[in-house]
């Protein structure tokens, strides 16, 4: 993923309202996909195998039967709460080292930020293979192999976030008016601190969608008869030169997903920047 | 200057290190009577003196030289394809920042960034190969067979590994690349009398190129592990491959070993990448006389 | 005519930022432009070199030595050629880090088609010469605004246009700065257009006035003419306002010791560069003792980086000091290990409010903050305190509803004030409290401080580089260099008979006085 933070004004703090509800749309869809799918997913319809969209299968079937449509919603939610549990980990990890780098004073600071520079260089491909090597390739594996893959984006940005919260102005002068430290946490530190948390797990949570396809795509993560994006790309390499069909749709709506989740990320960052306080003089 | 240097080799060292011992101790033990004695210090030595094991398949060695011969060239291949298309693009944008121009070319490159090179893979199989049989399709012809095949083989997987990388560079250098434009040493210089592509060129571009150097990094670092991936969809015999079937065959020699240069590779990459920048940037070389 | 504006004028969205501008300027002649901040001075001077805001619609005429100013960017830089220089706002950022300033010095000589003399520029400017094969940010910002003025001054234009050239520095940089333009300007014939909110410079170095406001030119002439006999009143009212009229205190009773600061040292390290290159600590403060005694308002003067900003943390308790020891109200501390509730007998006011002020808060929570510390006290007994302190700076009671965004700097530093007052403290710590303020608004500043001294029996530590300040608020004046006091003295003392080197070229800085001497 990029790192590059835009720099447009206005054409974006449009956009990054559609990409947040493009997003809560996609999620919801996903989750209902528990309970109702256009067919259940594991059933199949022998008597049409491999066929293009029709009016009973609105994007086809693939070789086996199943319905492309219902393979797509139950594959968005493992997307879903595979990336979820990775940020989840991501976070767990990389938020307190950030907070000791942050405030235990330079050797932390030094050490963290050695941790995180050997992490940064491990792809999670590569602890995925361990993972799947000793306890055999799993959503699982995936989940915590692409955790591990976050940490140094979470340790950065919880460490930028805390340099730059005390200096402000007014937090010294509420320091000087006599607030208790926890006080100055809350009211300064805290929302400051929570916004570019939530940014970054929301940029991550684009990152683990597209790690969680890369991983089943290879066989490393979702396997049958587990329903993934990935997994489905990888049985359509096998076999979909009559149904180019089951190579978009899944494809497609990867794309769609983590656009939605990385502009939505964009503006949550360019949301965050401190209003400018005070005069109205022209400097 | 040169413990700039020293520094950076020591942490690639270091990372090497940590990594076989990590792979050694994760990958746990080999089956059979083909473990190495020593541990995971014993393997290292082995390891420098370029022993890598044997399974049952034949010399580990033999099978990365044979896996690397494929990744190496996609991989350098993609590079310079993600970073002249990436820069190329940023570039473009930045000339008049706030143009149509400019925000046409981000717009795309987010689309772009947002792709997932796998699955780019399997379109172009799908357009080329299978739509217009222009390209092969799969697999992979050894170099030592018909190099001009070989390169033919390699050119749609780098272009799938490229063009989402090469988006995300865009992004960046755009935003280093535009601020590098507006900034005041450019202005300045202007009004000293230069004109403005030069000024730019003269006191905006190192700058620029340098800001952007640590993106740049991990950027390869992330192509490097996504070629793993694109191997997969385009059948390549390469490291990836050569993991991926370490894995399924339960062959903890070859899969620490693969790991082990996986790792190397992303971690020389990146090295060589700050030390390039390192010693283009006067901050670090010019020895301040305190 | 080398410089002929007429009738200029520029709009922004239907605003207009400048409105018919005209004037002319012959070789060697001097422009100063007189205004507040957001008159349009620097507005005028970017687009005198073409650098006008995007989008913005120019009418009227600019010409150079009959040139008119031509459309594109790469025709104006030819026009500009070799003829105009410029130091605009933010100059010592507009040096390229990464170019040694050998390196610019030569760039700049090259394009100009001088001959290349490094030592001699830095000689001129009054830097060392060990300075030239430094990078721009081991240099002080004081020295890197001396190197862009150097390598705007390089190419020995014909005209300068300067944008508060001195803005930020202390005296005595100032005054090397002023020296150095005025000296082109004599020497070489060198014609100026300098844009300041400082009287003193305006009438050291301009033959000609120009008094903007609100992008309008609304009085011109020559130098003796305005100063002496303006004609507009607004003009009036700058004038006035920026001569100091404001009165030393008749002195209060001097009472205990409030204050005692013993051996104070204070010992820190910049970020290291890398594990293995640490940079060497810094001795910001080394065994400086004062004492502030009930009613007396002592000032700490001294050159840029001599300490002064640090005393004045470590005083009020946000620093720590790493040897010595402080005693406020018999209660003995090292700095930030002040007792809390000791807070309400000290607090500080800093050189600009505008960050101190959170944009969350309307500006009269901000100021009641400090009542927190209050807790035996009724509300009501709180409040009409509030209604109090916010009418003794002058301001109406219905401000305190609006957030700090709608303030100007002045009245938030007046809101500033009454915060620092409002938990009726007996020291207040102030931090160069009127160098951020317009020209206009420090003479009412310090007359309001020396109010409010006198009636509510205050105790000051006035922290400034300005000789003014001290002169006026001042009865006793402590001299820092280097982290050391190396003298002690009385205002009038200080003017008239400095004793140690540092202090005699602070005094020797400062600039000629404007017109009427203000009254002791």
């Amino acid at each position: 993923m990029s790192l590059a933070v835009s720099t447009q004004p206005r054409a974006r703090t449009a956009g990054w309202q559609i990409g947040l509800v493009v997003t809560l749309v996609l999620v919801l869809v996903a989750f209902a996909s528990v309970v109702w799918t256009p067919y259940p997913v594991q059933s199949v319809d022998a008597a049409a195998i491999m066929q293009p969209p029709t009016n009973s299968h609105l994007l086809g079937t693939d070789g086996l039967g199943h319905d492309v449509l219902s393979l797509l919603l139950r594959g968005m939610l493992t997307s879903f709460v595979v990336a979820a549990v990775a940020v989840a980990v991501g976070a767990v990890i990389g938020v307190p080292l950030g907070l000791a780098a942050a405030g235990w004073g330079a050797v932390a600071d030094a050490f963290v930020r050695a941790i995180g520079g050997y992490i940064a260089i491990v792809p999670a491909f590569a602890l995925a293979a361990l993972l799947a090597l000793r306890f055999g390739p799993s959503p699982g594996t995936a989940m915590v192999a692409l955790g591990f893959g976050m940490v140094p984006a979470f340790i950065a940005a919880t460490r930028a976030t805390l340099r730059a919260a005390p200096r402000h102005g007014y937090a010294v002068a509420a320091q000087l008016a006599g607030a208790l430290p926890l006080e100055i946490v809350r009211r300064y530190s805290l929302p400051a601190f929570t916004r570019a948390i939530g940014a970054e797990m929301v940029a991550q949570l684009a990152v683990g969608v597209l790690g969680e396809a890369a991983l089943a795509f290879v066989g490393l993560g979702a396997t049958a008869p587990a329903t993934s994006l990935g997994l489905m790309l990888r049985e359509a390499q096998q076999g979909a030169a009559g149904q180019p069909m089951l190579v978009v749709a899944p494809g497609l709506l990867l794309l769609v997903i983590v656009l939605a989740l990385s502009v939505t990320s964009r503006g949550l960052r360019a949301q965050g920047a401190v209003p400018a306080s005070g005069a109205t003089d022209a400097a | 200057m040169i413990w700039f240097v020293v520094v950076r080799l020591g942490q690639l060292l270091a990372t090497v290190v940590l990594t076989a011992l990590l792979a050694f101790w994760l990958c746990g033990p080999v089956s059979g009577a083909r473990e190495i004695t020593g541990g995971a210090f014993g393997w290292l030595g082995h390891l420098l003196v370029g022993d890598f094991g044997r399974t049952a398949n034949g010399d580990v060695g033999a099978a990365l030289g044979g896996a690397l011969a494929v990744t190496l060239p996609l991989v350098l291949f993609a590079l310079i394809l993600a970073t002249a298309i990436g820069g190329g693009l940023g570039w473009a944008a930045a000339l008049r920042p706030g143009s149509l121009t400019d925000r046409l070319l981000a717009a795309v490159a987010e689309i772009g960034a947002a792709v997932a090179n796998f699955w780019l893979g399997l379109l172009l199989v799908l357009g080329f190969a299978g739509g217009l049989h222009w390209l092969p399709a799969a697999g992979f012809v050894p170099w030592t067979d018909d190099a001009l095949q070989a390169i033919v083989s390699l050119l749609l997987p780098a272009l799938a590994l490229a063009l989402p990388a090469a988006a995300a560079i865009a992004l960046d250098a755009r935003a280093a690349l535009s601020e590098a434009r507006q900034s005041l040493p450019v202005e300045a210089a202007q009004l000293r009398g230069l004109d403005a592509e030069t000024a730019f060129r003269r006191h905006g571009l190192r700058l620029a190129l340098l800001e952007l150097s640590p993106a740049l990094a991990l950027h390869a670092a992330a192509l490097i592990a996504g070629a793993m991936i694109v191997e997969a969809a385009f059948s390549l015999p390469g490291l990836g491959r050569l993991i991926l079937d370490a894995v399924s065959a339960h062959d903890a020699a070859t899969l620490r070993a693969g790991l082990l240069v996986l790792v190397l590779l992303i971690a020389g990459t990146v090295f060589l990448v700050r030390v390039c920048a390192g010693s283009a940037d006067p901050r670090l070389t010019v020895e301040t006389p305190e | 005519m080398l410089l002929r504006v007429d009738g200029l004028s520029l709009r922004l969205d239907g605003t207009a930022l400048l409105d018919d501008i005209s004037f002319s300027l012959d070789k060697g002649e001097r422009l100063g432009l007189m205004g507040e901040a957001g008159a349009g001075k620097s507005l005028l001077l970017r687009t005198l070199l073409g650098l006008m805001p995007r989008g913005a619609e120019l009418t009227g005429a600019i010409e150079l030595n009959g040139i008119g100013l031509p459309a594109t960017a790469a025709e104006r830089a030819k026009w500009r050629g070799r003829q105009i220089g410029a130091l605009l706002a933010h100059a010592e950022s507009s040096l390229d880090p990464l170019r040694t300033v050998s390196a610019l010095i030569t760039e700049a000589q090259a394009l100009a088609g001088r001959a290349i003399d490094v030592a001699a520029v830095l000689a001129e400017l009054d830097l060392p010469a060990k300075l030239a094969n430094y990078l721009p940010h081991d240099l002080s910002a004081a020295e890197r605004r001396r190197v862009a003025l150097g390598l705007a001054l390089a190419a020995q234009p014909d005209l300068l246009l300067a944008d508060e050239p001195a803005q930020g520095l202390d005296l005595i940089d100032q005054r090397r700065v002023l020296d150095l333009i005025a000296r082109h300007c004599s020497e070489r014939g060198m014609a100026l257009v300098m844009a300041s909110h400082d009287l003193k410079s305006l009438a050291m170095l301009s033959g000609r006035i120009m008094v903007l406001r609100a992008g309008k030119a609304i009085e011109a002439g020559e130098k003796a003419e305005i100063f002496g006999h303006p004609k507009h009143d607004f003009t009036r009212a700058v004038l006035s306002a920026g001569r100091h009229r404001a009165k030393t205190l008749m002195r209060t009773p001097i009472g205990g010791k409030l204050l005692d600061v013993r051996k104070v040292s204070r010992r820190y390290r910049l970020p290291d560069r890398s594990l293995f290159e640490p940079r060497r600590p810094v001795l910001a403060l080394d065994g400086v003792s004062l004492a502030v005694r009930a009613g007396e308002s002592v000032g700490v003067i001294g050159p840029q980086g001599a300490g002064k900003s640090t005393l004045a943390r470590i005083i009020v308790g946000l620093e720590r000091a790493t040897a010595g020891e402080l005693e406020l109200n018999q209660q003995v501390y090292t700095g930030s290990d002040l007792p809390r509730l000791l807070r309400q007998g000290i607090s500080l006011v800093a050189a600009d409010p505008r960050p101190t002020f959170d944009p969350r808060l309307t500006v009269g929570q901000s100021i009641a903050e400090p009542l927190q510390l209050e807790l035996q006290r009724s509300v009501d007994e709180l409040s009409s305190r509030l209604v109090e302190i916010v009418a003794s700076v002058g301001l109406a009671t219905d401000v305190m509803d609006r957030p700090p965004g709608e303030f100007t700097i002045s009245q938030l530093q007046r809101l500033a004030v009454a915060r620092a007052l409002v938990t009726r403290p007996r020291l207040v710590v102030l931090d160069d409290p009127v160098a951020a303020l317009d020209v206009g608004a420090r003479g009412e500043m310090l007359v309001l401080l020396n109010r409010l001294r006198a009636d509510f029996g205050l105790s000051f530590l006035i922290i400034g580089h300005d000789l003014d300040l001290m002169r006026i608020a001042a009865d006793r004046v402590l001299v820092m260099d280097r982290g050391k006091i190396v003298e002690v003295t009385t205002p009038a003392q200080l003017l008239e008979a400095p004793q140690h080197e540092v202090t005699q070229r602070l005094v020797a800085a400062q600039l000629p006085d404007v017109g009427i001497v203000p009254v002791f």
